[in-house]
């Protein structure tokens, strides 16, 4: 036989927002006051273990009292409804949780990157703390699609990846919607084409040659990203002697178009030199690839 | 729609140039099916031809107007989609959902441009891009595939051949509108269209 609840809690269990007020109101029911022999002023209410002090809840009428908590700090606790019974029993007859927390705040510095042959990746940055079970949608759609959501997941609240394969040339739209239990909140929404937010994998250095006529010099050959056939790239090369720290600059203006070898000049004769070469896109939007293995070559002798 | 369109004629008609430029590589569909199918010897590369009538020819697509140029696109597209479904077995997985997803991109900035155009009052927009008069084709329709497995194969690659060949004409058409809207860049109505 189902146990009967002698009394109820309005509201049920409650997420509150911090430094509001919050009023919990306990009713008993008819038969356990006819049986315990007792009425609301018999009411005592406890947070967790601790009784609340009298003067923080009132007796509103025969069946009901009210507690009210003003400033709420953050919390996670069980408000209980008491009753004292013949004097001297106390007996706990219903009881609610209550958390505190905030509502999520607008999602901010919203940005996407597609690392070449894989999904786009979306982050944020959250805003304050909400203390509360807060999820993150990322929200797509192109002008005749929506795509599903991309659900953040519970320990990387900050970024998402889409389910479905990056399509360039076309504009997307994509926004952030924040929500708890005590509201709902939308990211400003940005619109782009994917392909001006590609990482590209990084250039791989195919060959470092010297030349027996010129000893200054050592051409490099790469293989780049398969978009070199519709996208136009350029690259950042640089270069070292083996045994030196710092890297030199090939000037970006003589890198600043799709390529796939580069002779650098002015290199001491007989030594060994290190390059690395990265490349993104040619008007600059998207992102750096990361710099490709490094790769030696020796220059010729001196004659 | 849902989202918003790009006003901008020319950022919309370089990104369907583009999408035209990577449809039609044949790297995105026709490769990865020709290795999967084993079909990669030079013999069996060479008999891996369009077939005609599988896809609207350049001559059709040069003498339609721009509204019926991207409605027989939209329309070949849409029944090529249907037909990458039923050969989902068939295909590689990546590349059958790359060159899906190619497609409704494509779907997408169509839209767009129809709308672009329908906003115009451009008369370029209802002319061909060539003169001539042009019947509106026929609607393509699915290639029935023989029941013999080689056959069978074989039949596919001539479509996704078709495929890749379609795109490119397209986008040899597309970029005629690129180059006639120079030509009277002066006085083109549309730029008037292009909002911020």
């Amino acid at each position: 036989e189902l146990i009967v609840p002698c009394a109820h809690i309005h509201p049920e269990s409650s997420v509150v927002q911090i430094g509001s007020n919050f009023t919990a109101v306990c009713v008993l029911k008819e038969k356990c006051m006819d049986d315990y022999h007792v009425t609301a002023d018999d009411i005592f209410w406890k947070i967790s273990r601790a009784t609340v002090s009298r003067d923080q809840y009132t007796v509103i009428n025969r069946t009901s009292s009210s507690v009210t908590f003003l400033n709420i700090p953050l919390i996670n606790v069980l408000l209980t409804c008491n009753i004292r019974m013949f004097g001297q029993i106390n007996r706990s007859v219903y009881g609610i949780r209550i958390i505190s927390g905030l509502p999520p705040e607008k999602p901010e510095n919203l940005s996407c990157i597609v690392n070449e042959e894989k999904k786009m990746m979306c982050q944020w940055d959250l805003g304050r703390e909400t203390h509360l079970e807060t999820n993150y949608t990322l929200k797509s759609e192109w002008a005749t699609e929506k795509f599903e959501d991309c659900k953040a997941k519970r320990d990387t609240p900050t970024s998402c990846t889409v389910n479905y394969p990056p399509v360039y040339f076309v504009n997307i739209e994509v926004w952030v919607e924040a929500e708890n239990a005590l509201g709902k909140v939308a990211s400003d929404h940005i619109n782009f084409d994917p392909i001006d937010k590609v990482k590209f994998n990084p250039p791989h250095i195919l060959s470092v040659n010297n030349s027996k006529e010129l000893s200054s010099i050592l051409k490099l050959t790469w293989s780049d990203s398969r978009f070199r056939s519709f996208i136009t790239l350029k690259y950042d090369i640089q270069y070292r002697t083996k045994d030196a720290s710092t890297w030199n600059q090939v000037p970006p203006e003589d890198t600043s178009s799709t390529r796939s070898s580069f002779t650098v000049q002015d290199l001491k004769p007989f030594t060994e030199y290190v390059f690395r070469i990265r490349c993104m896109k040619e008007d600059g939007k998207g992102f750096w690839s990361d710099w490709s293995e490094e790769a030696s070559g020796i220059t010729y002798e001196d004659r | 729609a849902t989202g918003k369109c790009s006003g901008k004629y020319h950022e919309l008609l370089l990104q369907l140039q583009r999408q035209a430029d990577l449809m039609q590589n044949p790297s995105t569909l026709l490769d990865p099916y020709i290795h999967l199918q084993g079909l990669h010897s030079p013999i069996l590369k060479g008999s891996c031809m369009e077939r005609l009538g599988d896809f609207p020819s350049e001559d059709v697509l040069w003498r339609l107007s721009r509204q019926d140029f991207l409605w027989t696109l939209n329309t070949t597209l849409g029944l090529f989609l249907r037909m990458l479904s039923a050969l989902q077995q068939d295909l590689p997985k990546a590349a059958q959902q790359q060159a899906e997803m190619n497609i409704r991109g494509l779907g997408n900035n169509i839209h767009c441009m129809a709308q672009l155009l329908r906003g115009s009052s451009d008369p370029e927009a209802a002319e061909p891009t060539r003169p001539g008069p042009g019947p509106t084709p026929p609607p393509p329709s699915l290639p029935m595939l023989p029941l013999d497995t080689f056959k069978r194969k074989l039949r596919i690659c001539e479509f996704l051949q078709g495929y890749h060949r379609f795109m490119r004409r397209a986008g040899q058409v597309l970029r005629g509108w690129g180059e006639r809207q120079g030509r009277n860049r002066r006085h083109s109505p549309l730029r008037g269209l292009q909002r911020a």
